[in-house]
């Protein structure tokens, strides 16, 4: 580096310890415990090296490895969710520690409570440099970030990123989708864009009868009227009993791609059932409630009738995953009609060797064309999980840190803490063979690993698996095994099935920051709205209410729910966020 | 004579009582064992006939899986010890600590009575929070300790009050005025007197406390950092989380099958392990409740 | 002779309190030192965390912490009460609590009475051992036993509906169903536990007062209702009391696994309500306000329960 550089970085890392300090001394000072800020109890937030201050002398350029030429350790903290991961024993960690030399100290709480572990900790005091993957949301970050508990990245990454200035490039949202009301990046988010999740609200419908009843895949709601009507009544698995189920599913709680009506609802409406986007949808930027609507009415009536008529499984509101699996894996015959849930194994079992071939006989089915001409597949995932890992301001090396993460996102890493050690677990693909994607594949794995194993770091450390990457997986579609790895066929069918129908335009994104004064506002509104949605719902299609005589007074009580002051919390958010 | 008297005391009424008492108890036994003998049953069946609903009352494909997953787990044999030690002296401490607050309490006659139990009474009804408690813990150096498992908790005062309705209601008073003619001091009373007469309620106290200390898991998983100091539970329920689906692994099919059985199998074997111990515990706690027995001891 | 009248000691009565205290104290100070390090327990366990009571009239941050987040005064209770849930969160909470408390009151009484006129000692201990296990099954497993058999197409109890010509009932979509499921199901699991306490008191009862009785040519039924119920009664008694203190605290693990959209009218409570709020950001003294709001009632009732007692029987918690 030359000496201005030099000079230029020692003067910036100066200013950024100070600044961390002042935020240090300001904050936690009087939690009520007496644990000084760093060496206390038994977290091992390890203290600095003996080379003083001197963060500026010996880091690498961007992108470099080994980071940094005089040693310095990390602390960090993970969730603990496998017995035998302790991650200074891993093998990765190890291996990254070498790259990077870095020494790393890692802590770890219950994954079980892992959120209430880790603001105990905060609210202690006694914390370490980098929180990883433990749960913490945007809210949390807006907390801390304002009361500089957590260090503002963006200067970091200016300055020290490089895998993560690609990722930037990589994703179209980013940095706005990470970035703070107050402008500032407070944590970095793990990338894993898996294809087959985009669009979670699946139905199956047994090709079968179709086959057997000499009808053609139902496109319309009209057609898929007719195509229930037939199941229940012309007995298609010939066993001279009315014993077929024309639809259903069951119930899981915040797993709405369980239940029938998420599946029909998107061919009236755009019907998003995901935490933060529920009843919403966006509509040229402006945020829309779905549920008062006319066209909504309209899905009401449809389902009731099905209902009504025993085309759709009134049980399926209520009946758990193990009933719904019952129903799928009925020994003597198949009863199932059509099925909904994001994977098909959840109904079907795991078994592919049944002797009527279940599994076979079910294949995806398509939104249906709704009489509005509706017909949607929600995005229900996206590449970016946010909140992943946070920089403390306990961390005294805030740049030999953020270098640290950085590398995180480079492919070797990734492939190396998500897929293993190259040679045993995988390696790079053959010249020629084909991907998931049908593309030229990347890699090609040789064999998986289990939670257990002391190489795995997938799921604690963020990573950018991107969708290519994910998709270049080596896949040899001619094996006839090939159809019942999970990937390939989750791939094809999302790909036919959903992805023509995505309009990611109507798509409220998940991660909206609110501040601190509007956040409690909101979740309030937020819970009450949805519950009385959600039930009204439920009450409506199962009879319980009428559809017509109240739809006035259901529709005018969201006034008394503060409806429009919700519509506004997230309008005035989204609208800070993305425009 | 004693023919006499055996003729009145089982009149037909009371036959009848104890045929229709008898068949109550049963009814009741069966429908209390039905979904023990399930769950027993189930931790012993594979797991895809307990997810299709074929287990009724017998194992269905009978199978160790899920103990075989249990018990190879390295930390089972240390957290079992762990929560032996914890559970002892924990239930030592409370009951020592119990019995030194209810006794005095039951006297109906000592200055103050009301007042402390008021004192006490209210932090039945208030508590400060998980926070407060997490502080204090860690501010006083208890964290990562068992002490913090043991002190917090060592005087509950709900069975403070179980312990002095007891004294009060089986220590009769003239017993402490003829004693205290003798010259006999209080503690002298309470060492000579009290404890002898006081099985039954330390046995339901050893109980209560021991359950409560060996079923403990959220307090455990908070206050203790250590893996090397898990007790069972917390353990058992690491297994149950390592063993769950994760769908972003890229798995095949059979491979994930493998693992949700697992799962399912854990639910019911992880109880099985956890209560034998406590199951076993209770046959010897039973023995002091034999009718009689204070008046035994009183007299003697 | 007013010398002598002034030569008199003190009635007692107009002796101050304190003085009247510190001579009894002296008198039975072991029992007070005795009594000294569970108090002391408590006063630092117990107590030292009751100032974060305060948080419920703060908006807690952690950075602040209890001493120095914000005050808002009563602006989370009112949040609360206010709030658009609040009068079915109160009424469901309250019917939980009161239908398990009538229901399941009685039940380890009669259960403990039942297993003490056991004649065989091996049944008798075999009834206890097995009533007392379901304790120790955890609320997951619980919880899915128990829908697994109220399941309408292949569960138990509407297999047996269905045997006797009746018409299957999705029980657990039904909100008039749900908290007998939950009290019912409640009181399976714990009649065993709850028993112990009883049977151990009967235990205390003399056997000479059943020998006089038997004489007297009382039946069982009649040595029951004379012996053995108020032999046991101030523990009844206090338990009853106790529970009472404890009517708000309704927990949520066990009713979010029960709950579902058809049934919520039914099944939403406090607690729950309280989770679900708190699931995003971690809202600490909204939940102390809530937490704070059900003591409050929870003491009113106590007071209630045990002044009434206090003027029927002789016993009282204080």
């Amino acid at each position: 580096m030359s000496t201005n550089k030099k000079v230029l970085s020692s003067v910036l890392s100066a200013a950024m310890l100070l600044s961390v300090m002042a935020g240090c001394s300001s904050g936690n000072s009087s939690s009520g415990s007496s644990a000084p800020a760093s060496g206390s109890g038994s977290v091992s937030a390890s203290g600095p090296s003996s080379s003083g201050s001197g963060s500026g002398s010996g880091l690498s350029a961007p992108g470099e490895f080994p980071i940094t030429q005089t040693p310095v350790t990390l602390s960090i903290v993970t969730p603990d969710a496998t017995y035998l991961s302790d991650f200074n024993e891993n093998e990765f960690t190890k291996w990254y520690e070498e790259k990077t030399n870095v020494h790393v100290e890692y802590t770890s709480v219950p994954a079980q409570s892992k959120k209430e572990k880790i603001n105990l900790l905060l609210a202690s005091g006694d914390y370490p440099d980098i929180i990883m993957n433990c749960g913490l949301t945007t809210a949390d970050e807006v907390t801390y970030g304002t009361q500089k508990v957590f260090q503002s990245l963006n200067s970091l990454i200016d300055e020290h990123g490089f895998y993560i200035k690609d990722v930037f490039e990589q994703q179209a949202n980013l940095p706005g989708a990470i970035t703070s009301p107050d402008g500032n990046i407070y944590a970095l988010p793990n990338i894993n864009d898996a294809f087959h999740t985009r669009h979670t609200y699946r139905a199956w419908i047994n090709t079968g009868w179709l086959e057997k009843l000499g009808l053609a895949v139902p496109t319309t709601t009209d057609e898929f009227y007719n195509v229930l009507k037939a199941f229940k009544e012309q007995d298609p698995n010939g066993n001279g009993k009315a014993d077929e189920i024309p639809m259903t599913g069951c119930n899981k709680n915040n797993a709405y791609e369980f239940a029938p009506y998420t599946f029909l609802m998107n061919s009236f409406v755009y019907f998003d059932q995901q935490t933060s986007s529920a009843f919403l949808e966006l509509d040229n930027g402006s945020v829309k409630f779905v549920a008062d609507t006319d066209a909504y009415k309209e899905g009401l009536l449809y389902i009731k009738k099905l209902i009504s008529e025993g085309l759709l499984d009134p049980t399926s509101l209520t009946q758990t995953e193990d009933e719904y699996l019952q129903l799928g894996t009925n020994p003597d015959a198949q009863i199932v009609g059509v099925g909904s849930s994001s994977l098909w194994w959840k109904f079907l079992g795991y078994d592919k060797d049944t002797e009527d071939k279940r599994a076979n006989s079910y294949d995806a089915l398509s939104p249906l064309k709704g009489p509005n001409g509706a017909q949607y597949a929600p995005i229900t995932a996206t590449a970016v999980g946010t909140s992943c890992v946070v920089l403390t301001n306990k961390c005294q090396y805030p740049e030999v840190a953020i270098k640290w993460l950085d590398g995180l996102y480079s492919q070797e890493v990734t492939m190396r803490s998500q897929f293993g050690i190259e040679g045993d677990n995988w390696e790079l693909a053959p010249e020629g063979s084909l991907g998931i994607d049908q593309k030229p594949a990347i890699w090609h794995k040789l064999r998986d690993f289990d939670g257990t194993e002391p190489t795995n770091a997938r799921n604690t450390f963020p990573g950018n698996r991107t969708s290519e990457l994910r998709l270049g997986e080596m896949t040899d579609y001619s094996d006839p095994n090939a159809v019942w790895t999970q990937e390939p066929r989750l791939y094809s069918i999302t790909n036919i099935h959903y992805y023509p129908f995505e309009t990611p335009e109507k798509q409220v994104p998940q991660s909206i920051y609110y501040t601190a004064e509007e956040s409690n506002e909101y979740s309030r509104l937020r819970e009450q709205i949805n519950t009385y949605a959600r039930e009204s719902l439920v009450a409506f299609i199962t009879g319980n209410r009428d559809i017509e005589k109240e739809w006035d007074s259901y529709v005018k009580e969201f006034e008394k729910l503060e409806l429009p002051k919700y519509l506004e919390y997230i309008q005035k958010a989204y609208d800070r966020q993305y425009k | 004579m004693k023919k006499n008297l055996n003729a009145i005391r089982l009149s037909s009424g009371d036959r009848i009582f104890n045929i229709i008492n008898l068949t109550l108890l049963s009814i009741i036994m069966v429908i209390v064992l039905y979904p023990l003998i399930y769950i027993l049953s189930a931790s012993f069946s594979n797991s895809n006939a307990v997810m299709a609903g074929r287990v009724w009352l017998f194992p269905v494909e009978p199978t160790l899986a899920g103990y075989e997953a249990v018990f190879k787990n390295p930390q089972i044999p240390r957290s079992f010890v762990n929560t032996i030690y914890l559970t002892v002296a924990g239930t030592m401490v409370n009951i020592a600590f119990t019995i030194m607050l209810a006794y005095p309490l039951s006297r109906k006659t000592l200055f103050g009575r009301g007042v402390i139990t008021g004192f006490i009474t209210f932090t039945m009804l208030f508590s400060g929070g998980l926070i407060p408690s997490f502080l204090l813990i860690k501010g006083m150096g208890l964290y990562n300790t068992y002490w913090a498992l043991i002190l917090p908790g060592a005087v509950s005062v709900y069975n403070v009050i179980v312990a002095r309705t007891f004294f009060q209601s089986n220590i009769p008073d003239d017993l402490y005025e003829a004693a205290s003619l003798d010259g006999c001091s209080d503690i002298y009373f309470m060492w000579k007197f009290v404890l002898p007469l006081s099985a039954p309620i330390i046995a339901v106290l050893t109980m209560f406390y021991a359950v409560g200390h060996w079923n403990s898991y959220f307090n455990a998983m908070i206050y203790l950092q250590d893996s090397k100091k898990f007790t069972l539970q917390v353990v058992l329920r690491n297994i149950l989380i390592a063993n769950q689906i994760d769908n972003e692994m890229m798995k095949d099919i059979d491979a994930m099958q493998k693992q949700e059985g697992l799962a399912q199998l854990l639910k019911y074997s992880l109880i099985v392990v956890a209560s034998v111990p406590m199951l076993v515990l209770y046959p010897f706690i039973q023995k002091h409740f034999v009718k009689g027995i204070m008046i035994g001891a009183l007299k003697g | 002779m007013s010398q002598i009248v002034k030569a008199q000691p003190k009635p007692i009565a107009s002796q101050s309190v304190f003085q009247r205290g510190l001579k009894e104290i002296k008198r039975h100070w072991q029992l007070y030192l005795i009594m000294l390090p569970p108090l002391l327990i408590i006063l630092v366990f117990h107590y030292g965390p009751m100032v974060g009571l305060q948080i419920a009239f703060k908006e807690f941050n952690v950075v602040g912490g209890i001493w120095n987040s914000p005050w808002v005064g009563l602006k989370h209770f009112k949040e609360f009460i206010t709030s658009y849930q609040f009068p079915r969160l109160i009424k469901n909470t309250l019917g939980i609590s009161l239908y398990s408390l009538i229901a399941g009151f009685p039940v380890p009484i009669l259960l403990a009475v039942m297993i003490n006129e056991c004649t065989n000692t091996k049944f008798k201990k075999a009834v206890q051992l097995i009533t007392y296990a379901p304790h120790f099954i955890s609320t997951v497993v619980m919880v899915s036993v128990v829908l697994m058999l109220m399941a309408p197409r292949a569960g138990m109890i509407n297999n047996i509906i269905a045997l006797l010509g009746g018409e299957r009932i999705d029980f657990i979509a039904k909100p008039e169903y749900f908290k007998s499921i939950y009290v019912w199901s409640g009181i399976w699991q714990s009649m065993g536990y709850n028993s112990i306490i009883y049977i151990a008191a009967l235990s205390g009862i003399d056997p000479s007062l059943y020998e006089a009785a038997t004489v007297d040519g009382a039946s069982k039924l009649q040595r029951i209702m004379n012996i053995d119920l108020p032999g046991i009664l101030p523990t009844i008694i206090i338990q009853l009391i106790m529970q009472c203190g404890r009517l708000m605290n309704v927990g949520h693990e066990k009713v979010l696994l029960m709950q579902n959209n058809l049934n919520m009218s039914s099944s939403d409570i406090i607690s729950t309500y309280v989770y679900r709020i708190g699931l995003e950001n971690a809202r600490y003294s909204f939940s102390a306000a809530v937490g704070m709001f059900n003591s409050v009632i929870n003491t009113f009732l106590l007071i209630l329960v045990n002044s009434i007692s206090r003027k029927v029987s002789e016993t009282s918690l204080w």
